[in-house]
Formats: structure tokens, sequence, C-alpha cells
């Protein structure tokens, strides 16, 4: 599939008058070091990497984090959320997530309005935790972190943006979910070039861009069934598979004074109430 | 808003709570504090960051789910149960399957669609159903705390943080994430309470977000 850039001789003239964004060292080694994106380069098909490239490109990216025994990541996250009237606000998250697989689980979040708290998952207990408001919940769900996930967002209605991420399913799941997978281009821009893969599932277009090591650097989700379109964007840094997380970070310890407090389970699933393992 | 307050014992090693809430999200979260000041809401699908969404999945639609669902919950209660070890079985083929698909999804694409939109409708009445879609929108379901459209949603407690405290698990009650006037917290055990005019509240985290139940007075009040 090509796509279109309505915008092409803007950015073409900008482009060239700004060498600086170009770093011509860097690409030469990446392309010596990866022949296949090499391959038709010079003809008039800008499109050499092709439709199978991008579905193996999503499919590497998605078994590189699915096959990671342990990463950690920062991730700062934009999203639209369309007001009842009409008009659409972006707030933005900061989170960082540490994964230990099998059990144990990490998130610290902070909202740009301040808002503080996270969730720790050791393979028994998942803690929320809010530091702002000083509070904690415990809720006992033994498994592995691909179990807790798929708990705390499907049952627990808890926000887990690119939850599914999180899984060791991810190529199966990306699978199943998307319906098409393209190759928009290659982005040079940055410290390190991209692939830029559009796909889509039934209700959500996504658009990854993945560097060489396979791990993305941006994603964005567009909602294009619900009213206004609105988007979820997630700009990736400090990927970090290879340095092993000390199991402590996974210790959940209430902050001093902090007050442990209910978790509403919503009736609509009765499923989950059924499972549910809460402790006194 | 009607609120059924009723006192249950205190349980101590009583692993769950199945008491129904009736509950009520207002907009805007937060108290004081310049949160949400400007009534924005700031929860909606994008808020998500789900990789699929369940269209047209609006807050009329639970509402209609919910008065089914509560109308005949004695019976969802049991029938949960009896089913249990039967999707918990039909779930796992399913993702098990999954482990042998070599094909992207193009090719099941409309059947899937046809089956998930036949299984939306069912959801209507049955519960259950849901469980059927579960692979598909997992991660979507986040959005069921995200109407802020003053809709009634209906929740249970897990978790038992109220275990041990003098507070009430409530047959019915209702959680707003704003409380309805400046309380001041007062502290009985350990627990912070929250009143406004005749009515008490506890925070409990209703999704990701802190919120407030309505609970009896505390002892003393």
């Amino acid at each position: 599939m090509t796509f279109t850039r309505k915008v092409i001789p803007l950015i073409i003239a900008g482009m060239n008058s700004i060498p600086a964004y170009s770093d011509k060292s860097e690409q030469e080694a990446e392309s010596a070091a990866n022949p296949a994106t090499q391959s038709g380069i010079e003809t008039e098909q800008k499109e050499a990497p092709g439709a199978i490239d991008a579905k193996s490109q999503l499919d590497g990216m998605a078994r590189k984090l699915a096959g990671a025994r342990q990463f950690s990541v920062s991730i700062h996250m934009n999203y639209d959320v369309v007001q009842a009237s009409g008009q659409k606000i972006q707030f933005s998250e900061v989170r960082k997530v540490q994964i230990s697989r099998p059990n144990y689980l990490r998130v610290d979040s902070q909202q740009s309005d301040g808002d503080t708290g996270g969730l720790i998952f050791d393979g028994k207990t998942l803690a929320l935790f809010n530091t702002t408001e000083n509070v904690y919940s415990q809720t006992t769900q033994p498994g592995d972190v691909d179990a807790v996930v798929r708990y705390a967002v499907g049952k627990l209605g808890i926000r887990v943006p690119l939850a599914r991420m999180l899984t060791s399913t991810l190529p199966q799941e990306l699978q199943k979910l998307s319906t098409t997978v393209d190759y928009v281009e290659r982005n040079i821009l940055g410290a390190m070039p991209t692939d830029h893969i559009a796909a889509q599932t039934k209700n959500v277009d996504y658009q990854v861009w993945i560097r060489k090591d396979m791990l993305p650097t941006r994603m964005i989700l567009t909602y294009k069934n619900e009213p206004g379109q609105p988007q979820f964007e997630a700009v990736f840094s400090s990927w970090n598979l290879t340095s092993s997380i000390n199991d402590s970070t996974f210790t959940f310890t209430p902050a001093k004074g902090a007050e442990r407090i209910p978790t509403l389970l919503p009736a609509s699933r009765p499923n989950g109430m059924n499972k549910t393992q809460g402790d006194a | 808003m009607i609120v059924n307050l009723k006192s249950s014992t205190v349980v101590f090693g009583v692993a769950l709570f199945t008491a129904i809430f009736f509950a009520t999200e207002l907009d805007a979260r937060g108290r004081g504090g310049g949160r949400g000041g400007g009534g924005f809401s700031r929860t909606g699908v994008a808020s998500g960051g789900g990789f699929s969404a369940r269209s047209g999945q609006r807050a009329s639609q639970q509402v209609q789910r919910q008065s089914v669902r509560t109308g005949s919950q004695g019976n969802r209660q049991e029938m949960a149960g009896d089913r249990q070890a039967n999707r918990q079985g039909n779930r796992e083929e399913a993702w098990g399957s999954l482990d042998d698909r070599q094909e992207w999804a193009d090719d099941s694409r409309e059947d899937r669609q046809d089956a998930i939109k036949d299984r939306q409708e069912d959801r209507q009445e049955f519960v259950d159903d849901e469980l059927d879609d579960h692979d598909d929108h997992w991660d979507d379901h986040h959005d069921r705390w995200d109407d802020n459209d003053g809709e009634f949603l209906a929740g249970a407690i897990v978790g038992g943080a109220i275990v041990g405290t003098a507070a009430a698990a409530s047959s019915s009650t209702t959680y707003i994430t704003t409380l309805p006037c400046t309380a001041t917290a007062v502290v009985v055990n350990g627990v912070s309470y929250y009143n406004c005019s005749s009515a008490w509240y506890q925070r409990s985290y209703a999704g990701s977000q802190v919120a407030y139940i309505a609970v009896e007075a505390p002892s003393g009040y």
C-alpha cells in the first residue's frame, strides 16, 4: 500500500534546507547492517520493504517484547478525550513500566495533573497505590504477568495503556487483531532511524515506529469509530531489556500513613467475582 | 439518588464480596486542589490505550444492560458458578488455538466480525456471553468506568480493604468521583470518612481512579 503524503513539497523543501536532520554516517551504517532494507532503494520504488516486511517487522517487535525475560521502559503518553461538547482535549501521562517475567510487574505513573500512583504485582498480590491520595489497595490474584494484566484491565477495569504490549502473547494478539499491516516509510528523523508501520484492527488504526533493534520508539492508536476519532500516542524511551531488575522493585510497601481502601469490581463481569480471591 | 445501605458483618478471612453496587459517576474527578478544575473529563476510549475498542458502547447501552443484570442478579450468580468451569475451558481453548495460527487475520475477518456483532447483541441479555468476546476486547474494559455521563454502573467490592473497619459493605450503594461538597476527612479506626450533609463516604478504587463510595456514618457520628 502506498500512503499519501499530502504535504510533500513543503516537507521536502524543509528537509533540504536543514541538513542537520540527516545523520549521514549513521544512516549508512544502518543500511550496511541491514541489507534487507537496501534492496530496491536505488530504484524508483520507495516502497521497497513491502507489505510482507511490514508484517515481519511488526511481528519482530512483538516477539522481541514478548520474549524478553525482563524489560523496563519509560513511556510518555498523550491521549485525546472527546468531551461531551465534542471538544477534543489532550492529556498526558508518563509511565515507567518494569517487567520481570514471569511474575513481576510494576507500573509507576504520573498524570499531567500531578496525580501519581501505579501498580505492583509480585506473582500473588496486585497492589494499586496512589501517592497523591495516599491510598492503596491490594487484591490477591496469583498468576503470572499475562494473567494479572488481563485481570487488571479486563476484570477490574484498571487503566493499563498498551496492556497487550506487556503480555507474552503480544505476537499472537497483534496477528489476531490486525486486519491490515503496511509499510509506510523509513523514518530517518530522530536519534535512530525507524521503520514506520501502519496497521488496522476492527476499531483501531495503529502506527508504530520500530528501530533496528526491533524496539518501538513511538506508537499511535486512532479510535476511528469513536466520535471525534480520538488518538492515543506513546513515545518510548530508555528501553532496557538486559539489566535484571532487583526483586525489591516489585515488593509493595505502603507509604507512611497510607490508607488501605477497597477496590470496586464491575458487576458486569460475574466471572471476575468468582475468580477473585479477595484477601482480608 | 437513592442509597440503600445495609450493614454487613465484618468478616475476616472471607475472600470475596459480591455485593452489588449502583454507582453514579459524576463528571470530573478529584476534590479541590485544582484537579480537574476546568470540568474537563480526562478519561475516554483513547485514555485506555487499548488495541481494541468496542465501538458504540455508550453509557445508555450500559444502563440498559445493567438494569437487566441487576434484575436477576441472584440467578446469575448461581449460573455463573455453574458455568465457570465450562467457560474457562472454552477460553483456554481459544487462546491455545492462537499458537497454531500462522496466518494473519484477514481470512477470518468477516466471519469474526459477524460473530462478534451477534455476540454483542446477545450481551444485552446475557452477561455470560460477554466472555465469548473477551479475547478480542479484554483491553477495552477500562471504559466501563469512564463514562462520565452521570449514568449508573454496577460494581462490587473485591480485595476487602473494608474488612476490619467499621464501614459497611452494603448490598447497594453509590460511588462518585467527586464529593458533592468540600469535606474534611474524619479518620475513624484508620479509615477516612467524608461527610456531606447527611451522607458519608469512604474512598475506594473504581478502576484506576480513587472514588468515593457511600457508607454508613462512622461510630460516634
